[in-house]
């Protein structure tokens, strides 16, 4: 990086950090540092919904995604708009009306203090293990491609966040992420700009996206897997966005409180409703936006040679290793089919403009079938890879908007989008600190005093907290490279709980003759349910058939729950309400 | 009585907002009525460039 890119990345993070920390400053109870002392506008909230979603990760990954895998993803958030309408209708009149601090604390009004309290604990423990990594996958990601230290990348944003977050509570997370989600969207903005500029001239931008369309990349709507059937496993089409994205979108910004808090700092119930709505509104389009961006990178990289393996440290490696022969083969081939790629690209150009539908066909095929041939060659780049070192990590689709960002974009631009990503990191960090801080104090540490107390000592535990969780999210990330496998399992924790936390509230709003203890066990039975339902498939091959995608673990989650609890209920001795 | 005016504040309150919208399902209705064009444009859209 340039001394310009390290003047843009500093400047931009610290200017950011140094405003949310002067706009929260005096914050004299904790209903100012947890509830932003309910004076945020719909802007705010929306911007700050958005924010805390969208993790450094979203930012690195969605283009390689699309790159990689066209633009199906998109439909992963459909479920989103639908949840916004459901929670704004259903549960923030609720948060608002009994002015609580977690969305717990509505539990114990509605149910009893235990299941308050274990809906907390599964909350807790899927979020402060996601914390960790919410830190620790974008700081691999930049430590490979920049070269930087991994210890110290992870050390700089986590000690970064924890100030902030510490200092200045919910008011300096909520103004710190309308500013990070500014900078996000200007920088990914000028991204896209900069791939349409830099098309060969002969190549215009409506040329480029046929092409794209033509190579199976503008696959926006799906209705079946790749091979052409229904399959549950499939993530990525309309029904499992609708069904399936719903009840994650539900579960996420109606019960996981680093959203609920967001929209909890609300001015009024109106703002918090509209500020949530708003971001419902606006996900669809700019994740469209955002794949689209790794649309024009693939385009980008159809005219331009890209490397073999989006990892130029493990390709120089490779090079020199015993198996470099084969790899530099590999990358010959590479090149060479790139070459003959290239003018069959501009045969279809032409022949679309002419209008010969016959030939315009028969060229897709060839070009698709050289698509495939490349595809091959990375996977055989691959396989050498592991041959050379088993451990190495070949998922290389996160790593190529970084590389391109790194060797294509200009001075400046670059230092923009790595500070694109050091915003999204911390802004989704920062609430969560500021969740997990909030729930421990106020479902935990404030519900469990015995003695009476001053808010000042509550804002002091209240940091103290938030601190902790901070250390402990930047330890975690630390030792993460030692987790191996459980990595995979720690990312998809949040969807092993997420259907039980919803379930609990779907009884809570919708169910209200079911009382607390049959709620609290058909939760922990539910809990076990889910837990083996992950489980079993991978210990018992026999089994496979109960192998979904985990996008079904909220909707399988919170059914079992509703059902359980409503069979419980009759079995049980009725109890007060 | 006082449900009738808690809500006829809210709705006040959107009006200050949202000077077009006369009340909240209308704009959710927005909202999923955008989600609905939106899915039509795309599927248009991969249509199109398939």
């Amino acid at each position: 990086m340039s001394i310009l890119d390290w003047i843009v990345l500093l400047a931009t993070t610290f200017l950011i950090i140094g405003y949310g920390i002067w706009k929260s400053r005096g914050a004299k109870n904790i209903r100012g540092y947890l509830l932003a002392d309910k004076e945020m506008k719909w802007w705010t909230i929306g911007l700050s919904i958005m924010a805390t979603q969208a993790s450094a990760i979203t930012f690195l990954s969605t283009p390689g995604q699309a790159f990689d895998d066209g633009m199906r993803f998109v439909q992963f958030y459909f479920g989103v708009p639908i949840a916004m309408v459901i929670i704004s209708m259903v549960a923030i009149p609720i948060y608002h009306r009994l002015n609580v601090y977690t969305a717990y604390e509505y539990l114990e009004s509605r149910f009893d203090l235990k299941t308050r309290s274990f809906t907390a604990c599964l909350f807790l423990v899927s979020r402060g293990l996601a914390a960790g990594l919410t830190i620790y996958a974008p700081a691999i990601i930049l430590s490979t491609i920049l070269e930087w230290d991994i210890g110290l990348t992870i050390r700089g944003i986590g000690v970064l966040v924890v100030f902030y977050t510490v200092l200045g509570g919910a008011k300096a997370v909520n103004y710190t992420q309308k500013q990070q989600m500014i900078v996000i969207l200007i920088g990914m903005f000028l991204a896209g700009i900069w791939m349409v500029l830099k098309l060969p001239e002969d190549i215009s931008f409506g040329s480029a996206v046929a092409v794209a369309g033509k190579m199976g990349k503008l696959n926006a709507i799906t209705l079946v897997g790749e091979d052409g059937n229904f399959n549950l496993k499939d993530r990525y089409n309309l029904f499992s966005g609708l069904l399936g994205g719903t009840f994650l979108a539900l579960s996420y910004f109606g019960t996981d409180q680093s959203q609920v808090q967001r929209y909890l700092g609300g001015k009024s119930l109106s703002e918090s409703r509209i500020g949530l709505l708003f971001s419902g509104m606006i996900k669809v389009p700019m994740q469209f936006l955002i794949l689209f961006i790794g649309v024009l990178m693939f385009m980008f990289y159809q005219f331009e040679q890209g490397p073999i393996f989006f990892n130029q440290n493990v390709n120089q490696e490779m090079r020199t290793s015993e198996l470099g022969e084969s790899f530099v083969a590999l990358e010959d081939e590479y090149s060479q089919l790139h070459a003959e790629k290239q003018q069959t690209i501009r045969e279809l150009i032409s022949s679309m403009d002419n209008g010969d539908d016959a030939q315009t066909s028969n060229i897709t095929a060839n070009l698709r079938a050289q698509q495939q041939q490349e595809r091959d060659l990375r996977t055989s780049a691959k396989t050498l890879i592991t041959q050379h070192d088993p451990d190495a990590d070949t998922n290389d689709k996160d790593k190529v908007f970084l590389t391109f960002v790194v060797t294509k974009l200009p001075q400046g631009l670059v230092g923009l989008l790595i500070a694109v990503i050091l915003a999204a990191s911390m802004s989704s960090t920062a609430a969560e600190l500021n969740a997990l801080g909030t729930t421990t104090l106020i479902d935990g540490y404030k519900r469990f005093s015995k003695t009476e107390k001053s808010d000042r000592h509550f804002l002091n535990v209240s940091r103290g907290l938030t601190f902790f969780w901070g250390i402990l999210a930047i330890l975690f990330a630390l030792f993460a490279n030692k987790l191996g496998n459980m990595i995979q399992a720690v990312n998809i924790i949040g969807s092993l709980f997420y259907g039980t936390i919803l379930g609990i509230f779907v009884v809570a709003f919708f169910f209200k003759r079911i009382k607390g203890t049959a709620v609290f066990l058909a939760g922990i039975v539910a809990e076990i349910g889910v837990i083996a339902l992950f489980i079993l498939p991978q210990q018992f091959p026999s089994l496979s058939w109960l192998d979904i995608g985990f996008l079904w673990y909220n909707l399988i989650g919170c059914a079992m729950v509703v059902i359980l609890a409503a069979l419980f209920q009759k079995a049980l001795p009725d109890e007060p309400l | 009585m006082e449900t009738n005016q808690n809500k006829e504040a809210e709705d006040q309150e959107l009006r200050g907002i949202m000077p077009f919208l006369t009340g909240w399902n209308q704009f959710y209705l927005i909202v999923l009525g955008e989600l609905v064009l939106t899915i039509i444009l795309l599927y248009a859209f991969s249509r199109f460039f398939a």
